[in-house]
């Protein structure tokens, strides 16, 4: 008998904002257990060989929780960099440097997801202007072909192929992603299906987020 | 006339030229350049290749050392990938460390290599917890014109295939490791194919009715100008097995 045991619900969200007191805006975001906190400064000072006279630098640097930095930090990075760099209207700051500092607090699965989300509620509490907002989601393929939406680390072993999938508010069409492990192209869909509706519910959690930075208890 | 146009407004010639349905190339907006492959050319390497894709040149070339395994994985080999952009290849490019791309598509290669599952590691082990095999796969780019990804899978593949490994033995009582002169084949599980594209953002397209035009094999000319990049790697079967994408614009 087969019981479809597709996990599809994302684990409770948690975030807080502007708790890095000198930077420009911060978050500390966490989504289950895994917990990321980011800190933005900019637009600043940019170094004179990543000047550029039309747009603003954007400068991604990811420190994992061990500090031993590897090539797998470099890959983060660089894929921050370029979904940043989507989402940010870099032009209105030309010849600065929009600098997203990220520290991994705890990995319990999904950390890229994570390390995506909280950058750009970081950006938003810096109030630099972005063209659109995003929402990062990874879903994870076991052996059996069950698919499992935001997926613990354990699940994420576990798993055949893992994917991650960013979002954009307006139109909810894909900015990036990332998927490693084999899996077939019907698969690849549902998986792209499941965290498009994820999505959706992460983009309510930061409006939530925001209501209570701007209302009056806090 | 076409050259200044290209030199001072490269986004709008490539543009220009995306409407009318080819590229400044002459090659049709999904078609991919010839690709030759050519394996096992350096002998003084266990493993080799030579890929052209069309100005795109690529060597990969693999050395086999032997170490202790760890004790995590005491049957399993290393694979360690690693791809130079030396500074021949393009003149953007310069001489100091890696930069970040070159480093990216480091991960890249290790992740195809391990997501694919076209090696198994317990065959680089030979002797589980004493002796297992080192793959240092060094890709390096002599001619950067577009598309490294696509031309360092396929030259790492074809090193893989051309790679021959010695036997090896290990003496528990005189603690000695004895390698065999002759050398055979290792077995490669399957062969992973990538493709990537660079994505246009167009206004209004004649061809297409989608805003998004992609552009299959990209040179190194339309890569700088494109709004994003996608990657796919792909096994014979059709079962995806890395992704990538990035940039500018959704999709």
């Amino acid at each position: 008998m087969d019981i479809d045991e597709t996990n599809s619900s994302l684990r409770p969200m948690f975030c807080e904002l502007g708790g890095i007191t000198r930077a420009d805006g911060s978050s500390i975001f966490s989504c289950g257990d895994t917990t990321v906190a980011c800190a933005v400064y900019g637009p600043g000072e940019v170094r004179p060989n990543r000047e550029s006279i039309n747009k603003s630098s954007i400068e991604v640097a990811y420190r994992s929780r061990n500090g031993n930095s590897g090539l797998q930090d470099r890959k983060r990075e660089l894929f921050l960099e370029k979904t940043c760099e989507s989402g940010i209207l870099a032009a209105l700051h030309p010849r600065t440097a929009i600098t997203i500092n990220i520290q991994e607090m705890h990995d319990d699965g999904g950390l890229l997801s994570a390390c995506v989300n909280s950058a750009f509620l970081s950006l938003l509490d810096a109030c630099v202007s972005l063209r659109f907002l995003v929402a990062a989601v990874t879903c994870a393929v076991d052996n059996e072909g069950n698919l499992h939406l935001d997926p613990s680390k354990k699940e994420m072993k576990r798993a055949s192929a893992t994917l991650v999938f960013v979002f954009e508010s307006r139109s909810h069409s894909i900015i990036s992603s990332h998927t490693e492990g084999l899996v077939n192209q019907l698969k690849y869909q549902q998986c792209c299906a499941m965290a498009k509706s994820a999505a959706a519910k992460t983009l309510q959690f930061y409006r939530v987020v925001m209501n209570k930075k701007f209302s009056k208890d806090s | 006339m076409s050259l200044e146009f290209q030199a001072l407004l490269p986004e709008e010639y490539l543009i220009k030229h995306i409407e009318t349905g080819t590229r400044p190339d002459g090659r049709k907006l999904t078609d991919r350049r010839p690709v030759s492959i050519a394996g096992d050319n350096i002998k003084s390497a266990d493993g080799s290749a030579i890929v052209k894709q069309g100005n795109t040149t690529v060597i990969c070339g693999i050395k086999a050392e032997l170490a202790k395994p760890t004790t995590e994985q005491p049957d399993q080999g290393f694979i360690v990938p690693n791809i130079i952009l030396t500074p021949m290849c393009h003149p953007n490019i310069k001489l100091g460390p890696p930069s970040a791309t070159a480093q990216e598509l480091s991960t890249f290669l290790k992740d195809v290599v391990h997501a694919s599952g076209c090696l198994n590691l317990t065959d680089l082990c030979p002797v589980p917890n004493r002796v297992a095999w080192v793959l240092y796969i060094d890709v390096v780019c002599l001619d950067h014109d577009g598309n490294l990804r696509d031309a360092a899978i396929a030259a790492l593949i074809a090193a893989l295939n051309s790679l021959r490994l010695p036997q090896v033995t290990f003496d528990e009582e005189l603690e000695q490791i004895s390698v065999s002169k002759s050398k055979s084949k290792l077995k490669i599980l399957c062969n992973p194919v990538c493709c990537s594209y660079s994505v246009f953002h167009l206004e209004s397209s004649e061809i297409t009715s989608e805003e998004n035009t992609l552009l299959a094999d990209p040179t190194y000319a339309e890569e700088e100008v494109a709004n994003s990049e996608i990657s796919f790697v792909i096994l014979e079967k059709g079962e995806i097995c890395v992704t990538h994408q990035t940039g500018d614009r959704p999709i």
